[in-house]
């Protein structure tokens, strides 16, 4: 196993261990994530989810294998203008939430909070925001906001498209996991962004 | 599970002069004193007790892994035992292919005499390469296989050993069922 093969699988474990606990609509919703930042994770993620899935019950000792509820931040206000309403999925990197401005109703935005736990230096984060903060194309959900948190967590308000969920689309023309993967990685940007903000 | 001490020492030594059958009655022995140890694991509040090897155990790592053994605690002690059946079985399964036209060596009779929860059909030489290779991603995955496979024990003795969140210890479970299942296929 050569050093990229190594690196390659680490990643697919990390993710792997993120969305084995998903619920099967937010798990595909979150594998279609991954696939717009990396088609070949995504194809290999799905395919060990599908055989973990077909082998669910085989051990002895599955039993105790149950998912934990996801954190509840309802309520939470962020960066001193952002009210959370309601987790819309969770990723690798963190959680986005469905979130208004307190200072201005009606306007919801999807709100993604990087996980505390990843070393990400507050000056990254900031450049990363300030390039986020100059990209404009029509498939990409806009940038609306973004900050650093108490704890020094960064965290990114998109512009909330309400369109149909990724999953529902990809449901209604019947895809595989694998072609779901295909699909959002052909630049299906606007889909996959109003959902998961980057 | 009530041999005595000189039993055991005679059954190391005809182990050793070859005798196959002597093995067979040994692991069964080697198998209950890890069982027991880490029923007695769970069973406590601290983490890391520090369980002292029996004899027999003590014995079996001695002479299967030379002179200066120095089990340092109980994870370690576990983790020595996982690595050491793994070798007992994978030599075990080589032999008895062997001995067969085409060498295709499967599951051997004592991994269901020791009711170890490996699956029907596994080729134990494509699952010891693949742990190898699961072990390049992350060194407890390749812990945590042996452990199950090649020990016995449950998923929640396993968190408790290595000291690792139960619900952490489920999850690489499952991705390294998931790994090994597909890597086997091939």
């Amino acid at each position: 196993m050569d050093a990229s093969t190594r690196e390659h699988w680490r990643r697919v474990r990390e993710a792997f261990g993120v969305l084995i606990d998903l619920p099967a609509p937010q798990r595909a919703a979150q594998l279609a994530a991954f696939g717009a930042e990396d088609a070949t994770l995504a194809a290999d993620l799905a395919a060990l989810l599908a055989q973990a899935e077909a082998g669910a019950g085989a051990d002895p000792d599955d039993a105790g294998a149950t998912a934990e509820p996801a954190p509840r931040r309802a309520g939470t206000i962020v960066g001193g203008r952002f009210r959370l309403l309601g987790l819309l999925g969770i990723g690798g990197m963190g959680e986005v939430h469905l979130a208004e401005r307190t200072d201005e109703l009606d306007r919801k935005v999807a709100l993604k909070l990087v996980r505390g736990d990843l070393p990400i230096p507050a000056a990254r984060a900031r450049r990363e925001q300030q390039i986020l903060a100059r990209l404009s194309h029509p498939h990409i959900a806009a940038l609306v906001d973004a900050g650093i948190g108490e704890a020094g967590q960064p965290w990114f308000a998109m512009e909330y498209v309400d369109g149909a969920r990724i999953t529902d689309w990809c449901d209604r023309r019947a895809l595989d996991l694998p072609a779901r993967a295909r699909d959002c990685s052909r630049g299906s940007a606007a889909r996959c962004s109003s959902r998961t903000a980057i | 599970m009530s041999a005595s001490p000189s039993e055991v020492t005679q059954l190391i030594q005809r182990w050793q002069a070859g005798e196959a059958g002597a093995l067979d009655r040994l692991l069964p022995l080697v198998y209950a004193d890890l069982r027991a140890m880490a029923a007695r694991l769970l069973g406590r509040e601290q983490r890391q007790a520090t369980l002292q090897p029996t004899a027999l155990l003590h014995d079996v790592f001695v002479r299967m892994l030379g002179g200066g053994v120095d089990i340092q605690d109980s994870t370690h002690l576990f983790n020595t035992a996982g690595r050491m059946m793994r070798n007992v079985l994978v030599d075990r399964a080589r032999e008895a292919g062997a001995e067969k036209r085409g060498g295709d060596w499967q599951r051997v009779d004592l991994v269901d005499a020791l009711q170890l929860p490996i699956p029907e059909r596994t080729h134990l030489g494509l699952l010891d390469e693949a742990i190898d290779e699961l072990e390049q991603i992350d060194a407890r995955l390749a812990r945590i296989v042996e452990l199950r496979y090649f020990v016995g024990l449950s998923v929640e003795a396993i968190a408790r050993i290595m000291d690792v969140d139960k619900r952490t210890i489920y999850r690489d479970w499952a991705f390294a069922r998931a790994w090994l299942g597909r890597h086997m296929q091939r």
